[in-house]
């Protein structure tokens, strides 16, 4: 099911962003939630019973995002260490280093030894920061209310700052 | 805002369910009366205190920028959606002419995909300079484009159609189906002398012309010479330097033997590429192909690679030493082309051979004797017929006389 998810989310992204032709090297951001919404029409059309809801597939898209950009960010760190393109690209573009591929490593990384200490908690950071959902959303996926889940997001941020710290 | 790093470490899962509790208590109290509560709630418990504490803190404190997880993954990361839709641009905006059908390969600089004609059934290689791909690198993919498409010979993979698109430089050369010279050596060991000969010079042939062209492949190896049936195509002109622009001289077409580039850098293949070619020194021109060239037909020949070393250093050394084992000791070689490649293998460059033209001229003498050699066993074998039986000589004789 991430799977399916994985593969549709990649697709309606590169269409997303072939829409944006003409804009060379320029605006990087993508519209995260319009980019969820589609690739859960597309495949909601297809199954009856499979995606629950929109909540419950951004819950799966979720992991299949933290799959695209980490698989993405090993690569860019990969070509970064063999080539020397992309150092020439960041420089270029001027991209901070606390945007560059081994930070979100770092995070994908401290999130998995999260899961061994808190599961919950790391479930949280992969459905707010991977999946991007919002806090309403986490909530509801969590079954959980808003002001516990905010005092969980700041344990939760608490601890992965102490995985990451050197 | 402060950035400084925690002092909180990562707790065990055990610790964890004793940390938390007290962690969502402390929380919920205003943050001037935690501290105190906890104090009471640990009792002498100075470690659990002090550690809830450092997370508390860690709570209170807005992350450090790297490891800011406030904005969503997606976003803080956008480029990294790039590249592979950068791809799918791409494959959505060649399609109008080309039908990509998987990736065939990948470098530094450039991808190349498997493609076929959407109005036309050719299948090709389309190679396509990299999204992420600098300056200096479209720069050179832009002149490997303008000097393989001089390049029009049965001999060598040529390039059939070029362009931009979507910002990224493409062009295509046919899809050539069939092994490279490397899987053939590899699978079936050496070739025969009847059938290397044909690639030697099919090889030679190709050599010469782009030669007379100004253009130098610098990495001619079994890998890039394509097999196709009998015949031998050099693919990859990828690293030529077009010698008469390099040197920054008239487009007129010099004699081979003026043409030389003037450019440093060693690059090829070790265990093909010539001593010059390694240290990068001085000028490399036409005579490192043939060297290569030598190297290539000593593999054909003997299965085997005339000069070997671990590492780059005992290589050089092997080669410039220049003494290898004589193929005319392995084989049914001919002395004049264990000779020739003996000095196509010459570690100083003025001892080889001067052009392509003079190693294709020791090549069809070394064909035409093969013929000679095959007619004379032609005559053999109708000598033995004939004295084996009478009737054989009658039918001989009268498909000689008569032209049966």
């Amino acid at each position: 099911m991430t799977e399916v998810a994985y593969h549709e989310l990649r697709r309606v992204a590169h269409r997303h962003l072939s829409a944006r032709d003409g804009y060379a090297g320029g605006d990087r951001t993508i519209d995260t939630t319009a980019l969820v919404h589609e690739a859960y029409l597309k495949l909601a059309a297809g199954s009856t019973e499979q995606w629950k809801s929109l909540v419950h597939f951004r819950a799966v898209a979720s992991v299949a995002m933290r799959h695209i950009l980490v698989d993405r960010a090993r690569s860019r760190a990969a070509e970064r260490n063999g080539g020397g393109l992309w150092r020439v690209t960041l420089d270029e573009h001027a991209v901070a280093r606390d945007d560059g591929p081994e930070a979100l490593l770092a995070i994908d990384e401290a999130c998995t030894r999260l899961a061994d200490v808190s599961p919950r908690l790391a479930r949280l950071v992969e459905l707010r920061f991977f999946g991007g959902l919002t806090e309403a959303e986490t909530a509801a996926e969590l079954g959980v209310n808003v002001r516990t889940l905010q005092r969980d997001w700041l344990k939760a941020r608490a601890l992965l700052a102490a995985a990451l710290a050197p | 805002m402060t950035q400084r790093p925690t002092d909180a470490r990562l707790p065990s899962g055990e610790r964890w369910h004793l940390i938390e509790p007290l962690l969502d208590e402390a929380l919920a109290l205003a943050p001037e009366a935690r501290h105190a509560w906890l104090a009471s709630a640990c009792g002498d418990d100075v470690k659990l205190r002090h550690e809830v504490e450092q997370l508390l803190d860690a709570c209170t404190q807005p992350p450090r920028r790297a490891h800011d997880i406030d904005r969503a993954a997606a976003t803080r990361f956008a480029s990294f959606w790039d590249e592979q839709p950068d791809e799918g641009r791409f494959i959505a905006s060649i399609a109008e002419r080309y039908m990509i059908d998987g990736e065939a390969g990948r470098g530094g600089m450039a991808i190349v995909y498997r493609a076929r004609e959407t109005h036309g059934d050719r299948s090709v290689a389309l190679k396509v300079l990299r999204a992420t791909a600098s300056g200096s690198s479209a720069a050179r993919f832009r002149r490997e484009i303008a000097f393989a498409s001089q390049l029009t010979h049965p001999g060598i993979v040529g390039v059939l159609d070029a362009g931009a698109c979507d910002d990224r430089l493409w062009y295509t050369m046919p899809f050539v189906e069939g092994d490279t010279l490397r899987d053939r050596v590899r699978r079936d060991g050496p070739l025969a002398l009847e059938k290397a000969m044909p690639v030697l010079r099919d090889i030679a042939e190709a050599l010469r012309y782009a030669h007379e062209r100004g253009v130098v492949h610098r990495d001619l190896k079994p890998g890039n010479v394509l097999m196709a049936g009998d015949r031998a195509l050099v693919a990859d002109f990828g690293i030529a330097k077009a010698v008469l622009a390099s040197a920054g001289a008239d487009s007129r077409i010099r004699s081979e033997d003026q043409i030389r580039t003037a450019t440093g850098v060693g690059m090829g293949t070790p265990g093909y590429m010539a001593p010059e070619q390694w240290t990068g020194e001085r000028s490399v021109d036409l005579r490192a192909d043939l060297y290569s060239f030598g190297v290539v037909a000593y593999e054909m020949l003997s299965g085997q690679l005339p000069f070997r070393g671990d590492t780059r250093q005992t290589m050089l050394t092997a080669q410039l030493a220049g003494r290898t084992e004589r193929l005319a000791s392995r084989r049914d070689v001919p002395p004049i082309l264990d000779r020739l490649v003996t000095r196509l293998l010459a570690p100083r460059a003025a001892d080889r051979p001067a052009s392509a033209t003079e190693v294709i001229a020791v090549l069809v003498r070394v064909q035409e004797g093969l013929v000679r050699s095959r007619d004379a066993s032609g005559v053999q074998r109708a000598v033995r017929a004939i004295a084996a039986s009478p009737a054989t000589l009658h039918r001989w004789w009268r498909g000689v006389r008569y032209g049966d």
